[in-house]
């Protein structure tokens, strides 16, 4: 079954094309990589299916559901983690998560916040402290743990490794890896071949707004995808 | 949205305020005309009746108070001159106003030195904070940017934007009173207002960048320079309130008492008549070179009477001094808190060469005491070379009441009302000077931070 | 009492320290503008008495001289005669007259009346207050609420939207299945509440300090209250839109402030403008050229000029003492002379100032400040309507006054006991213009609610996706 469609997307801004056609399916369960140099469209295109940017032509589906025409019938299906998480610098780690999961139709227990906190890897230690207190890699996990504590179905993930630390970094693909094993769909916009490699299933490559390719990823190492991407930005040139 | 709004109301109180100088100063010639007739028509009658009728002396309504109406509608548009009795001012316009508002005068010189000082916070709070917030002023340090060149920058932008405001809105404010022309205007005191203007919004655009540069975000700024003005703009209120505590008027009726207490019994009813008139009578047989003033034919009622005049004026100048005293030390706090506050300075500046200040009202006070005092000698005078035994059955014509010269005075000069504000003028340029100053260290401090 | 103090904290921690200096600043103003009110208010009662004590003890003495000569015992000629029995006038300070004392000093508040007075004298006074204290005024509550409290929350909530998408929240908050709607409305009443609560919390402990509540100063509290809400609730509605509106800060910030001009400077400022050129109200001035003119035509008309001259200064005529009559008759004839003519203007000038404030109750919502503004003199008991229906009272008391003592002045006699008894003293009724309040309640609320709703309906905009 699929769980993100796109059907021939264009969006121009003023008069830069910012995706064209642009068509792809995702099944349930399945993770996407989204490759692509700075500017190619991947946020766009992923706040299009957020029901955040209205495409000029085509549609977007997120389980059947079309999140220009209903963006908050969309959104219960959909979690999200930015490419930089802001939260409020005031308020400590846990209470930052309690207010964005109060929004939810059932809402968590402290007990589960925290588990959630554990579960992205924040030590129990940093959870009473204050946002600004926190590193960007810690931000990044409080907000990968506002994602997961939504239970949503689908989740995408825009360039979530930028500014991690390695160990970070690979706590954060284990993660992305246990949320496949859920039963979760994600989409995942980012530039580093390295650490999607493992974990994608299928692999789509943007450049200038267009899908050059989309293939399925499995059994290529980091070293074949990173071939494989820039033979298609070369070919293009 | 801000700029045009601030715009129209410079128009609207532009006009609003031409058209009051208009209103009020036929009103004013209007009245003059019939108190003059009243007094030159009021038939045969004794001079000392006459004395009595009395005669009002109207306040001059300045061009210049269609731009600043000051303290005008506040203070007593005439005053009573009647013999035996010194009044202050009276009949205060504000009290016939069937709507007045509060906090706004709506005048031009209350837009230009309160709404666009809220105007320069709202344009220039992000000035520096938001170059920190885009991290464009680290890039800055980074690449050896001084920070006086920085400030150069945001000062010059600042300076010229004041001035453009200040020469702008002025010329507006002055319009209606060019193309009607039927008010009179001293341009070399626009002049002056302009270059005040400009001084004053100079020291606030200052304050503001200083804040700017002080503040760790654009919300903090433009908090803290917003309640800045409001200090500024409400800090007179507290201060003319707390004044009006410290240094208490006298009661009217407390006022009523000490006049008869000690300006009237004491020579009708006591012993000082005595010698009062016996001193009085001494100087005008010395003036005369006569040894007695029933030989002269001299009436000795209006000698009584004059001495009287002579009794009381010393008290009244007393009484007087003292209640001119309580206000001057009530207008000396506001004076001080001047010098924390550009925008009252800026005021009180303006309202001093629009000539609607206090000590405008206080020399048109002084002046008119000095009228009354004349006329009311003259007066006597008469009744005194005239009346002979007749005393209160003599009467006096037309010729008496024409010789009695209408009320006129001086304005003060330009030179001398900013002598007396050099205080808030010195401040206003400190101010200008100290803010920018003090923003220049701290982003020297910050820069030097930076760069470690 | 602990978990409700826990909430307490925990309701202001959710603050940042500058919405905390805001509330404090903005507590410590109104308790300031409410306590210089109740020493206002204390001082002019205090002020008031002292007059009131004086009469009394001369009108004691005058009926006194009456009834003795009544009895048939002889007393001087100068007593008790009728026009110079005292009554004093007096506007005690208004109900809530600590919430609007500012200026109140402009108006005379007290007279003393007596067959020397004439209409457009009764309030003759030394005018000694600084035009420099009375131009600057005050803080008063009505200034807090009219013009402080909307500058406060426009600071406090000009941006909530603006910022949540500036720190790139909103689109996780959007995603999360927040409503941009709830969380304007949550912000702003969180950040609006304080400023009413501390508004009515000084207005009901200012109301009750001052003694026991009668019904009717009751009422008032509640209508203060009432206009207080309106007025706030209204600019909770403009700010709601401003901040649903704006896409930045500075933008939010730019148009907060030009709001709070438009609405608490501007609109006034126009109104005014337009109302003083639409009606002309009595000038003071122009009065006093009416009256001179009368009494110098009055005094043309009576055979003893000096004598009408001096008899107002009684502390000449005690002394003359047996010798009476004529002085009173001049006088009291000048007087009625100068009555007949200055009254009639009065009377139209009062006729005229009734239509204008028509006029103004119709057209004040146009400017909702204004209208905020006439609302809260009119139910606290001050300003210059409340001056006008005094100077009414006092007239027509004056008139009857001035009646009875008539005849018997003319007759050079003295008043009978009955006569003088029917005369009766003054006492200021309060009043409340129904329609100005009414006005202001329906106009603003209306404007509030629709603002509020236009400011929802925008917000919902914000979950759509951008074209």
């Amino acid at each position: 079954m699929i769980a993100i469609q796109a059907e021939d997307i264009s969006k121009s801004f003023s008069n830069v094309q910012a995706l064209t056609n642009i068509s792809l399916q995702v099944e349930i369960g399945d993770v996407l990589g989204l490759l692509g140099p700075n500017g190619s469209g991947k946020t766009t295109l992923i706040h299009v299916f957020l029901g955040l940017v209205r495409p000029n032509t085509g549609h977007a589906y997120v389980l059947g559901i079309d999140p220009t025409l209903d963006p908050r019938g969309a959104r219960k299906e959909i979690s999200y983690v930015p490419e930089v998480v802001s939260l409020y610098p005031e308020l400590t780690a846990i209470q930052n998560l309690q207010f964005f999961n109060s929004f939810n139709e059932d809402p968590c227990n402290s007990a589960e916040l925290t588990q959630y906190l554990l579960e992205v890897g924040l030590d129990e230690r940093f959870h009473r402290n204050r946002i600004k207190t926190l590193s960007k890699g810690m931000c990044q996990k409080v907000g990968l743990a506002i994602a997961l504590a939504k239970d949503a179905r689908v989740i995408f993930l825009d360039e979530p490794w930028t500014g991690l630390d390695p160990e970070s970094a690979m706590e954060l693909s284990d993660q992305i890896r246990k949320m496949r094993q859920r039963g979760r769909t994600i989409l995942v916009a980012t530039h580093d071949i390295f650490h999607l490699s493992g974990i994608a299933g299928h692999i789509g490559i943007l450049r200038s707004g267009v899908l050059l390719s989309l293939v399925s990823s499995s059994g290529l190492s980091a070293k074949e995808l990173e071939q494989l991407y820039l033979d298609q930005m070369r070919l293009e040139d | 949205m801000l700029l045009p709004l601030t715009l129209l109301l410079t128009i609207v109180a532009a006009l609003d305020g031409w058209q009051r100088v208009t209103h009020h100063s036929e009103l004013r010639n209007e009245v003059a005309v019939i108190e003059r007739e009243t007094w030159l028509n009021q038939g045969e009658a004794n001079p000392h009746d006459a004395a009595h009728f009395g005669r009002y002396a109207l306040r001059r309504v300045p061009g210049l108070s269609a731009f600043d109406p000051g303290i005008l509608d506040y203070s007593g548009a005439s005053v009573w001159m009647e013999a035996h009795f010194q009044s202050p001012p009276s009949l205060r316009r504000a009290e016939s106003r069937i709507s007045s508002y509060p906090f706004v005068y709506g005048s031009p010189a209350w837009v230009l030195s309160v709404v666009i000082p809220l105007l320069l916070v709202v344009l220039l709070f992000g000035a520096v904070v938001v170059e920190r917030e885009r991290r464009t002023l680290a890039l800055l340090w980074i690449h050896n940017a001084h920070p006086f060149q920085l400030l150069l920058g945001k000062a010059t932008a600042a300076l010229l934007i004041a001035a453009a405001l200040a020469v702008f809105l002025v010329l507006v404010s002055c319009a209606p009173i060019v193309l009607f022309r039927n008010v009179t205007i001293d341009w070399v005191r626009v002049l002056a207002l302009v270059i005040c203007f400009f001084v004053g919004y100079s020291s606030i655009s200052g304050c503001v960048i200083l804040v700017s540069a002080i503040a760790r975000s654009s919300q903090i700024a433009f908090w803290i320079a917003s309640l800045l003005w409001l200090a500024m703009v409400s800090g007179p209120l507290l201060v003319a309130q707390v004044a009006k505590e410290l240094h208490p008027v006298p009661r009217d009726r407390d006022f009523a008492t000490y006049i008869q207490q000690e300006a009237q019994a004491p020579f009708w009813l006591g012993q000082a008549q005595y010698e009062e008139v016996a001193i009085y009578e001494a100087e005008v047989m010395t003036q005369l070179r006569a040894m007695d003033a029933q030989k002269l034919g001299l009436n000795r009622d209006a000698l009584v009477l004059q001495a009287h005049e002579r009794f009381a004026n010393r008290v009244y100048d007393r009484l007087y001094g003292e209640l001119y005293e309580i206000h001057e030390r009530q207008e000396a706090m506001l004076r001080v808190t001047s010098v924390f506050s550009p925008i009252l300075a800026l005021q009180r500046v303006s309202s001093g060469i629009a000539g609607t200040d206090s000590s405008a009202q206080l020399h048109f006070a002084k002046s008119a005491e000095l009228h009354r005092r004349f006329i009311i000698k003259k007066l006597n005078e008469d009744m005194l070379h005239n009346a002979g035994e007749d005393s209160f059955r003599y009467v006096a014509n037309r010729n008496l009441w024409q010789d009695v010269e209408d009320f006129a005075y001086d304005e003060r000069s330009l030179r001398e009302i900013l002598q007396h504000y050099r205080l808030e003028l010195v401040s206003i340029v400190l101010w200008a000077i100290l803010s920018l100053v003090l923003a220049a260290v701290v982003l020297q401090v910050r820069a030097k931070a930076a760069t470690k | 009492m602990k978990s409700i103090g826990r909430h307490i904290i925990a309701y202001f921690s959710a603050f940042s320290v500058g919405q905390l200096v805001v509330f404090l600043a903005f507590a410590i103003l109104t308790s300031y503008a409410v306590a210089s009110g109740l020493h206002w208010k204390m001082e002019a009662t205090v002020e008031q008495s002292l007059p009131l004590r004086e009469v009394a003890e001369s009108r004691t003495a005058w009926f006194e001289s009456l009834e003795k000569s009544e009895s048939g015992i002889e007393v001087s000629s100068a007593l008790a005669r009728p026009m110079n029995l005292p009554v004093f006038v007096h506007k005690p300070p208004g109900p809530l007259g600590q919430f609007s004392h500012v200026r109140e000093d402009l108006y005379p508040s007290t007279g003393i009346l007596n067959g020397f007075s004439n209409e457009a004298l009764i309030f003759r006074r030394y005018e000694l207050e600084s035009p420099v204290s009375l131009m600057h005024g005050g803080l008063d509550l009505v200034l807090v609420v009219l013009v402080v409290m909307p500058l406060a929350l426009c600071l406090l909530n000009y941006n909530h939207l603006a910022s949540e998408r500036e720190q790139g929240r909103l689109n996780v908050l959007l995603i999360q299945g927040a409503r941009p709607s709830e969380i304007l409305r949550s912000r702003t009443y969180q950040c609006s509440l304080p400023l009413l609560a501390i508004l009515a919390i000084a207005s009901i402990a200012g109301t009750f300090v001052t003694g026991p509540l009668d019904i009717f100063t009751a009422l008032r509290l509640i209508l203060w209250c009432g206009a207080i809400f309106v007025y706030w609730y209204f600019w909770v509605g403009v700010c709601s839109l401003v901040s649903a509106i704006c896409a930045t800060s500075i933008n939010a910030a730019l148009t907060s402030v030009s709001m709070w001009i438009l609405v608490v400077v501007v609109l006034p400022s126009i109104f005014q403008f337009a109302f003083d050129r639409t009606t002309e109200s009595a000038d003071k001035m122009h009065l006093l050229a009416i009256a001179r003119s009368a009494e110098a035509e009055a005094l043309g008309t009576v055979d003893k000029r000096a004598e009408a001259i001096m008899a107002e200064h009684s502390l000449e005529i005690a002394q003359v003492g047996a010798e009476i009559p004529s002085y009173y008759r001049s006088a009291y004839v000048a007087n009625a002379s100068i009555n007949d003519r200055v009254g009639d203007l009065l009377d139209q000038h009062a006729e005229k100032v009734r239509q204008d404030h028509v006029l103004l109750d119709i057209v004040q919502g146009f400017s909702p400040a204004t209208a905020a503004f006439r609302t809260l003199k009119e139910v606290s008991g001050s300003g210059f309507l409340r001056n006008t229906e005094f100077n009414h009272q006092v007239r027509t008391f004056f008139r009857h006054y001035f009646e009875r003592i008539g005849v018997a002045t003319l007759q050079q006699r003295r008043l009978t006991l009955e006569e003088a008894e029917l005369i009766g003293k003054f006492e200021y009724k309060e009043s409340l213009a129904g329609a100005t309040v009414l006005s202001f309640y329906a106009v603003v609320l209306i404007f509030a609610v629709v603002l509020s709703q236009i400011a929802i309906r925008w917000t919902r905009k914000l979950e759509d996706p951008i074209q």
